[in-house]
């Protein structure tokens, strides 16, 4: 029967699907549930989410929301669960029937038909997202709470793709500059080296803090990808530099995603400063691919990225590369993506097994579908939240299969608050 | 419930020993010193967890999802408490958790802890030689029955 997520009830579908998949712990498909249905804040929550205590997303990459932000509302990127289960603050609007956020007793909480569901918590904003760079950027415009010990930067706010059209169907990249641009919140589409040092000496001087970091951004397939490479290096340096000058050490846990690349171009980056490399294909299924993404099967090919990925092993070593999909868009509307629960899953997990056998872990974000993209353009909604216990059990036997040794925790439950294969880390 | 003044100084106390036991999804019991615990006000105890594959960790998530309880017990002399509990909440940012890794990283700087542990009391024991020793000797007769002939 075709699933409707505008039809079906959020707390039916999700007392269903713990009932029947009790060996996935509650709070793993109650974040998926965060991710896909998206929360609602009352005012008062909202209101006392202005307090300047709060990290605010500045929404510098992705939008991530349902809907367009367009009230004056600062919004938090990650909160907590009581287990420490990272979530994203996704907004969606009434018809994706999202879950609740109130106070309770004077705190936080998530409520779903107004029942308590859990208690949660909100990030401290970084001590550097005050301060300004030389340039006169705030520094939170440079660098972004990624999550609890995490940040990241995204350097470049446009990707190639969107000047012919081609952009991934689930991407908003271009839409969302130029929305923030419009809402006057101030943004600039490429931060510079020099503010890339400048941010990174602040971040590094909250001691104790931070343990991973990443960079990533729009594309930029000219010359074969060179001129984003050398971009990209300038600002690694630029980082590198900062980690020795303020903690005296010559390599930060240090990761870039961005298109897969030859092994000249792999070794360059390692010396620049980068230890764990990933790439997003974003779907295994081949013929599935060339339609979601056009503008990387123009630039690069599905085989040839595959093959790249790959050779990210023989620089970077086993368990730092990884390779990202976007779980969700299985279930997009055909004939981007599958009808049946069972096909979406087995061809991800397909494509998972055979990233694990190569030493690549696979990881992801899970789908939003955010305003200005092709598949919100489609009205396309979310799969059902089945489809992820299903994509998460199966996941978590492969991890169990290839070990801890292959999953290197790079990417774990602290540093990513948009996908559950993290949580089911924990449990190794 | 609250924790007693006098609980809260021995989990102050550097010097007391202190345990925690928790248990696995079968209900097997896991016990381990746990140096940090200490009561954070008087309505959580709180203690830091070193590593994210420590069997505590595991059984910890375990107890806080299935909503189970673990037990604690402090010892100093002749002054011991047992503690029942039910985890609340793992604190992985925020000043709670760099107060507690600040102080873990002057007696262990190479650690990377995995966060705070809160618990909330649920009974609390005295387990301590006199409050025993009281108990034992409000038997009736206790002074005719109980005693080892020859002791030192």
């Amino acid at each position: 029967m075709e699933y409707k997520l505008l039809e079906t009830k959020r707390k039916e579908e999700f007392e269903i699907v713990c009932q029947k998949y009790p060996y996935a712990p509650r709070t793993f498909l109650l974040k998926a549930d965060l991710l896909r249905r998206g929360l609602k804040p009352t005012e008062v929550a909202i209101e006392r989410l202005q307090d300047p205590y709060y990290e605010h997303y500045p929404e510098v990459l992705f939008q991530w929301h349902h809907e367009d932000r367009t009230t004056s509302y600062k919004v938090p990127g990650t909160y907590y669960l009581n287990d420490g289960t990272n979530v994203f603050f996704i907004l969606s609007p009434p018809a994706f029937d999202p879950y609740t956020l109130d106070l309770v007793n004077d705190e936080f909480w998530i409520l779903s038909d107004e029942e308590p569901l859990e208690e949660v918590h909100f990030a401290k904003k970084p001590e550097y997202y005050d301060k300004m760079t030389t340039s006169g950027v705030p520094m939170q415009k440079v660098a972004n709470l990624g999550s609890a010990d995490c940040f990241f930067f995204c350097q470049s706010r446009h990707c190639h793709s969107w000047n012919e059209g081609l952009q991934c169907k689930f991407c908003d990249m271009d839409y969302n500059a130029k929305h923030q641009l419009k809402m006057g919140r101030g943004f600039n589409i490429r931060i510079t080296p020099q503010e890339v040092y400048e941010t990174t000496c602040e971040a590094l001087k909250e001691k104790g803090r931070w343990r991973f970091m990443f960079l990533t951004g729009g594309a930029d397939p000219r010359d074969g990808y060179e001129r984003e490479l050398e971009y990209n290096i300038s600002l690694i340096e630029a980082m590198t530099k900062a980690g020795k000058e303020i903690l005296g050490v010559d390599r930060l846990p240090l990761n870039i995603i961005m298109t897969p690349l030859e092994d000249e171009q792999y070794l360059r980056l390692y010396e620049a400063g980068i230890s764990g490399f990933g790439s997003y294909i974003e779907i295994w299924d081949k013929e599935k691919w060339k339609l979601t993404c056009p503008g990387k099967e123009k630039y690069v090919g599905y085989d040839r990225w595959i093959e790249r990925t790959l050779k990210a092993v023989d620089i970077f070593g086993e368990g730092n590369v990884v390779c990202g999909f976007v779980p969700g868009i299985e279930m997009a509307p055909p004939p981007y993506g599958f009808e049946d629960i069972d096909e979406a899953v087995n061809s991800s997990l397909k494509g998972y097994d055979f990233l694990l056998k190569n030493g690549i872990v696979p990881v992801g974000t899970q789908w939003s579908v955010m305003p200005g993209t092709d598949f919100f353009k489609m009205g396309a909604t979310p799969p059902p939240l089945e489809f992820y216990a299903k994509l998460d059990i199966g996941r978590y036997e492969l991890m169990k299969k290839y070990g801890r040794e292959v999953l290197a925790h790079q990417w774990y439950y602290k540093h990513q608050p948009l996908a559950t294969h993290v949580d089911w880390l924990r449990l190794l | 419930m609250k924790i007693p003044l006098e609980l809260r100084g021995l989990l102050e106390d550097p010097e007391s020993v202190k345990v925690l036991t928790t248990t696995d999804k079968d209900g097997v019991p896991h016990t381990v010193f746990k140096a940090s615990l200490t009561a954070l006000d008087e309505d959580f105890l709180a203690y830091v967890e070193l590593f994210e594959s420590s069997q505590s960790q595991k059984n910890m998530l375990q107890n806080l999802w299935l909503k189970k309880p673990v037990a604690m017990a402090v010892c100093k002399g002749r002054l011991a408490y047992q503690i029942k509990g039910e985890p609340y909440r793992l604190v992985i940012e925020g000043p709670l958790r760099d107060r507690f890794f600040q102080q873990v990283w002057k007696r262990i700087p190479e650690v990377n802890p995995c966060g705070v542990w809160l618990i909330r009391p649920k009974e609390i024991i005295d387990e301590s030689y006199e409050t025993h020793q009281k108990k034992e000797q409000s038997r009736i007769n206790y002074s005719i029955w109980f005693q080892y002939l020859g002791r030192p």
